[in-house]
Formats: C-alpha cells, structure tokens, sequence
C-alpha cells in the first residue's frame, strides 16, 4: 500500500519560512498563528493571502471581533506585498463579526463559513482572529474548532487561525491541540533591545526546523531568518 | 461563473472528437481539485443535461452537495455513493439520493454501490464520476485498485455510460497513472494552466 507520494505544500509567502517547513504548509491544513498584541499575526496572514493571490490563487479572509477591513487595509497599504487589484477579486474580504453578534452556536458560524467559501473556493482562507469566537459559542467552541479544521480541509484549502495569547497560557491551548500547524510569534526584550522570535510548535506530516527563529517585520512584509538544523 | 462557462467549453473541446459513451482519466493538481470536479459536473449536468453517479471518495457528499447548489447544478440530478463520510466522522444523513459505504477501503462494497447504481434499461445517457482514486491508495493495493478501475470501466463500457475518473496529480502512484490510463479513452491533465 502506498500514502500517496508526496505531501502537496503551498509556499507560505513569507520570506525564509519555508525553509523551516520543508517547503510550505501541508495543502490542505488548517494552521494557527499564535501570538501577544503587536507581534505581526495579522501581517502573517495578509502576507500569506496576497503573495498566494500574485500567484492566481484565490483567497478569503475573515475578520472576527476585530477592525474594520477598511482600517486594517489602510494600516497594512505601506507594505509592498498588498496589491490593491487584487483586494475583492483575488483577496476578498468577510466582516464575521457581524454575523456573530447574532449567532450562538458552532454549525450557524460553521454555515456562515461555508457559504462564503464555497463562493470561491479559496486555496487559502484567514480567519483573524479566531479565538474571540469563544467568547461568543462557550462549550461548543473545542467542537466548532475541530468542525472548522475538518471543513476547511475538505474545501481544500490552508487556513490560517491568528490566535491572541492569554496571560499565562504558552499559546491558545484549545485552538493548538485542534490544527495542524502552531506557529508562535513573540516580541521579547533581549540585552535592551526588542527581538522578534518564531517557532513551528508543531506541523503534521513535516519535519519542521525546532527553535526560535528570529525574524524582522518590514517594508516588504515578514521576513524570517531560519536558524539551525532540523 | 463566466470562468467557470469558458471552462466548461475548453471541456467540452476536449472531448469532442471521442467515440460516444467515452471513459476519461482526469490528471488534475490538487489545487484545483474542487474547480475540476465542478467543471465536469457543469459539463455533464448543465451542458449535457445527462443524470450521473459521483463517487465521493475524498470528501463527503454534502460538500458536493452545497457547492453544485451554489454554482447552479442541480444536485437531484446525481446520486452520491459516499465512501469517505463514516469514516471521516461526519454523521450520515440519510438521504434519497445518496448511498453510504463504509469507507474507501472497501472496495468491494464500493463495486456493489456501482453495479446497482444504474437503471438497467435507459433511453438516456449517464455519467459516472469517480473522485479521486488517489486518496483509495491509503487503504488499498495499487493491484486492488488497478482490479477495481477494470471493474469500473467494464462496468461503464458494457451499459453505455460516460466515465471520469480523477486522481491528484501529486499523489498518485505512477504505475496506478497508467494503470488506469490503460482503460480509458483519453487522458486529460489540468494543472495551472488549464484553469486559466
């Protein structure tokens, strides 16, 4: 019996990270980045979309409890990956939020996700971010997460879940246990200076590179610098 | 939809110089896996008015479902055989026009799904549509699955029905691509390109 020859990887966008995931994130999968305030979660996810979308690929992006598309696009404008011809074609764009003030269970959020993606069919979907939808569901929230995962996979695509962490908590327990993928941005203080870190917790069916990488957020996006071997 | 139109034309193109009740393998990159699938169920359902059978061997039906009702087919038109929902854990709902197997290891039940899938007698055509046989090499043999694609061709051949059988293209075993290229009258790769 055969597992299929190869795992399908799609290139994550980001400058050097994908030497870190021997090549790009399993496709399909569902993969959280997690991360405190500031730490570049949300350029992660756009850098992703928009660098995907350069390449035809199409992309849906879901804000939650989170700004407005209108303000998040004016803050993000400066960097060089968003193409605004692609915002509303290639890159569109779902205000969750509203829908979620409404609804308290897993399968109407579910349905509302489904919906919009079987629109489009998107190859990468960003749901930014997903853990203030606890806040909303309560008990079904673990159910509706691995419901999420399963769903967004049987569409065939990579779905990237931004994670706020909590006081205490390493990462988003809930949401870790429940994706493929758990990649950790921190901000930190070294010898007086403020460094970047990222960390591929975990990525099934990859053998990922262990450790902190340091990385930079600049003009051009995220750009990581892979450290050690794997 | 225009894109998807266009698509189905190319499609159409493609085809057009085969022998009626044609059986055709469909090398496709997983990227575009669920755009393949809609494009040839446009193409059979909506251009070719034709009621068919879909194997859903890598995601349950209800998937299929949704998305045919999205883009305009009718999903009354087809009649699943589900081979992935038990074991993905999704819940069963029984339905009239679908039949559910226990999972794609099962082949046999499977081929019995098939066999009996079809009127015996029918003035109209039919199409059958087999996705994707990549993901039966989880739990089957390269052989086993070689014997079922013979089954599955003879079966068309001798009722007069239009086949496709899709397998991924980067996760296929390359002895199973010709295996199953062997039984079918042409073979049609859509990768990037295609789509655009």
């Amino acid at each position: 019996m055969s597992d299929g020859t190869n795992l399908m990887r799609k290139e994550s966008g980001i400058k050097g990270m994908d030497e870190i995931i021997e090549g790009g994130f399993p496709f399909p999968s569902s993969i959280l980045v997690a991360g405190g305030i500031g730490c570049g979660k949300t350029i992660f996810a756009l850098q992703f979309l928009f660098e995907g979308a350069k390449k035809g690929e199409q992309g849906l992006y879901f804000t939650t409890f989170s700004e407005p598309v209108q303000w998040m696009m004016k803050f993000s404008s400066r960097f060089s990956f968003i193409d605004r011809k692609l915002i509303g074609n290639k890159v569109k764009y779902v205000d969750l939020g509203t829908h979620l003030e409404n609804m308290q269970n897993a399968d109407e959020i579910l349905d509302i996700i489904n919906r919009e993606v079987e629109k489009t069919l998107p190859q990468r979907v960003v749901i930014d971010p997903i853990n203030v939808i606890k806040n909303v569901m309560h008990s079904d929230y673990r159910i509706f997460l691995y419901k999420l995962s399963a769903s967004m996979k049987n569409w065939n695509a990579v779905t990237i879940l931004t994670g706020e962490i909590e006081p205490n908590s390493p990462y988003p327990l809930t949401e870790a246990y429940t994706m493929d993928g758990v990649i950790l941005l921190t901000y930190s203080i070294k010898e007086s200076k403020g460094t970047r870190d990222l960390e591929v917790i975990k990525m099934r069916g990859t053998n990922h590179v262990h450790g902190e990488h340091r990385f930079e957020i600049t003009e051009d996006g995220i750009v990581v610098y892979p450290t050690g071997g794997i | 939809m225009d894109n998807e139109d266009a698509l189905v034309d190319k499609l159409s193109k493609e085809l057009e110089d085969l022998p009626d009740e044609w059986l055709v393998s469909v090398l496709v990159d997983a990227t575009y896996a669920l755009k393949a699938d809609l494009i040839l169920l446009k193409y059979f359902v909506n251009r070719r008015e034709m009621n068919g059978v879909y194997v859903c061997i890598d995601r349950p039906y209800s998937y299929i479902g949704r998305l045919l009702e999205r883009h305009g087919i009718d999903p009354m038109k087809i009649y699943f055989i589900d081979a992935i929902s038990q074991l993905s854990g999704c819940k069963p709902q029984e339905r009239e026009n679908v039949t559910f197997v226990k999972g794609p290891f099962d082949l046999t039940s499977l081929s019995r799904a098939i066999n009996i899938a079809f009127p015996k007698k029918s003035e109209k055509p039919y199409f059958l549509l087999v996705d994707n046989i990549a993901t039966l090499q989880l739990y089957n043999s390269v052989d086993s699955i070689g014997r079922f694609a013979h089954f599955v061709s003879g079966k068309l051949r001798e009722m007069g029905i239009y086949g496709v059988i899709v397998m991924l293209e980067n996760e296929m075993d390359k002895k199973l691509i010709s295996l199953v290229n062997r039984f079918c009258d042409k073979r049609i790769v859509m990768v990037e390109e295609w789509f655009k």
